[in-house]
């Protein structure tokens, strides 16, 4: 935990709004991409936000420092975002990935995007991540959006490290394949539109 | 193209993260197809973590909210009871000596209302008071027409349908069938001692966060004077009280020990069900549920969010030596428990529990 929000978290333990104010504002971002990422739009996330963001003042009280409130706010948030989903019934339920199947040939790098195409290449990916299974996408966003390491993870999901090292591989696998697969390149896009 | 390891795929990963082994970073390194395949997924890698921003007035709002809830926390320690503890004596031993000294944290009810300024309110009045007039009524048939046991189970009754009425004037009126609402199945048996405590006026969930925050009588001194500071209620834990230092370390939900002194349970193993838009929307996401699926999803919390009761300081749950509590929820922003209770015939019995007070809501299955 960042001596920072350490403070902050002291001080908004003994109720200085300011404090509160600006640890919230601190993670804001942070949590809500988390949650869109994980709900797949915004109105699931900025709800999921909402509730997060009132599950940590709930909680402030009884956050005891043991991990970082990093971790514990984005641990929060994702349970939040799960809830979403699940009151919305809006769970993909894709197949299940594959336990040794093949890498993708195709370099990702191959989509290098221009910047008129990052936006396009930014809805391809949330996309594809909805196709992930919940499973293999939450340890993915975990690290590559929250910058959690596999420890905190781990401790995030209730997993144990080893689990989340084979997830986020083959969730990352499996987002690659659909990305080469099920989604077309803003290059092709623009043709298919052109022709 | 040179054969690679079968988990080519997960060093890869390892790797790129900075959590892969000397031997595996090495093995990496040594690799052009690998580390190619290291460049691909950190593209894939950047792509993901690029912030997706909130826009600003939802930032504004949002955190606007959660700060008025923060505010209606602490001006709420007014009126907490001065012979009560606070919260904060419940904390683990980890906690801060900032927060062990900071002021009075009850319960908060903004979550329900931040929700509705989001979204179109559901309330109707009609049913209210439809609820209340029905209330009434029974309340009133309970207490001039008839008396002895036949008194408090009709009393019961009006609770529960009271309670199903309340449900369901926070439903859509699509909802609020009238065989739903007619349902008075309530857990708890009339003639059980438990329903005095339970045959009272209308309780909706609402109302039991202002009596949490009220000084007058609390229910849960219904319960003998010589349990009443075993009750759940984190309000009335004995601030004196090292129980609970002593036991968080323990693996145990919950046991009764020899000196029947109650163990509060382990928070690091509760499971948080999530929110829910009313007690009957939380039973039917449970009643599907086997057992072993409920812990199958279940998702251990963040220790220590949310006071808890002892299963000891519930009435109907205290003559139970197996521990019961299944997970929590929030009701309408209410922190419920949620019991479990399997019966000689297998057939599995939800209780819901106000945390606040550790009382059984009635409820309808």
């Amino acid at each position: 935990m960042s001596g920072s929000d350490r403070a902050l978290v002291a001080q908004a333990q003994s109720g200085e709004r300011a404090a509160l104010d600006e640890l919230l504002r601190d993670h804001y971002d942070r949590i809500y991409a988390i949650c869109r990422r994980i709900t797949g739009n915004n109105a699931d996330a900025a709800d999921a936000t909402q509730e997060a963001l009132m599950s940590i003042v709930q909680g402030l009280s009884k956050f005891d420092n043991r991990a970082a409130f990093s971790t514990w706010s984005y641990r929060v948030a994702t349970n939040a975002c799960l809830d979403e989903l699940r009151r919305r019934k809006r769970l993909p339920t894709p197949a299940l990935v594959d336990e040794h199947h093949g890498w993708v040939d195709q370099n990702i790098n191959d989509l290098a995007p221009a910047f008129d195409d990052q936006l396009v290449l930014r809805d391809e990916i949330q996309a594809a991540l909805e196709q992930v299974p919940e499973e293999f996408r939450a340890p993915v966003i975990l690290r590559d959006c929250a910058g959690l390491n596999y420890a905190e993870i781990a401790e995030t999901l209730g997993i144990p490290p080893g689990t989340v090292r084979s997830r986020i591989a083959r969730g990352r696998t499996k987002l690659a394949e659909i990305m080469r697969t099920g989604n077309q390149s803003p290059a092709d896009k623009r043709q298919n539109n052109q022709s | 193209m040179k054969l690679l390891p079968p988990n080519a795929d997960e060093l890869v990963s390892a790797y790129l993260d900075g959590q892969a082994a000397p031997d595996e970073v090495a093995l990496v390194e040594s690799s052009p197809d690998l580390m190619e395949r290291v460049n691909a997924l950190r593209s894939l890698s950047n792509l993901l973590g690029g912030l997706l921003e909130a826009p600003p007035e939802q930032k504004e709002t949002h955190i606007s909210a959660a700060l008025d809830a923060f505010d209606s926390l602490f001006s709420s320690t007014a009126t907490v009871n001065q012979s009560t503890a606070p919260l904060s004596a419940a904390l683990p031993p980890a906690a801060t000596e900032a927060s062990l000294a900071g002021p009075h944290f009850a319960k908060i009810t903004s979550l329900r209302s931040a929700r509705e300024q989001r979204r179109p309110r559901r309330f109707n009045s009609g049913i209210i008071a439809a609820a209340a007039a029905a209330t009434l009524l029974f309340v009133a048939l309970a207490s001039f027409g008839l008396g002895g046991n036949d008194s408090l189970e009709t009393a019961d009754r009006a609770n529960g349908t009271a309670s199903s009425f309340s449900i369901a004037s926070n439903d859509t009126a699509d909802e609020a069938s009238p065989d739903y609402a007619a349902s008075d199945n309530v857990l708890i048996d009339p003639k059980s001692s438990a329903a005095s405590t339970l045959a009272g006026p209308l309780r909706p969930v609402e109302a039991l966060a202002e009596e949490a925050m009220s000084d007058e009588q609390d229910p849960a001194e219904n319960i003998a004077e010589s349990e009443k500071t075993e009750v759940g209620d984190a309000t009335t834990i004995d601030p004196d009280s090292h129980e609970l230092d002593s036991h968080s370390d323990e693996s145990l939900d919950l046991v009764l020990t020899d000196s029947d002194a109650p163990v509060l349970l382990n928070a690091d193993r509760f499971v948080y069900l999530g929110p829910f838009p009313s007690q009957k929307s939380l039973l039917l996401e449970l009643e599907p549920l086997s057992n072993e699926s409920l812990v199958k999803r279940a998702e251990p919390f963040e220790s220590g969010l949310f006071p808890n009761c002892r299963q000891h300081g519930v009435l109907e749950l205290a003559n139970i030596e197996t521990p019961t509590l299944i997970g929590q929820a929030l009701v309408l922003g209410q922190v419920v428990e949620i019991h479990q209770i399997t019966g000689d015939d297998d057939a599995i019995t939800f209780l819901i529990v106000d945390a606040t007070d550790c009382v059984v809501l009635p409820t309808t299955p």
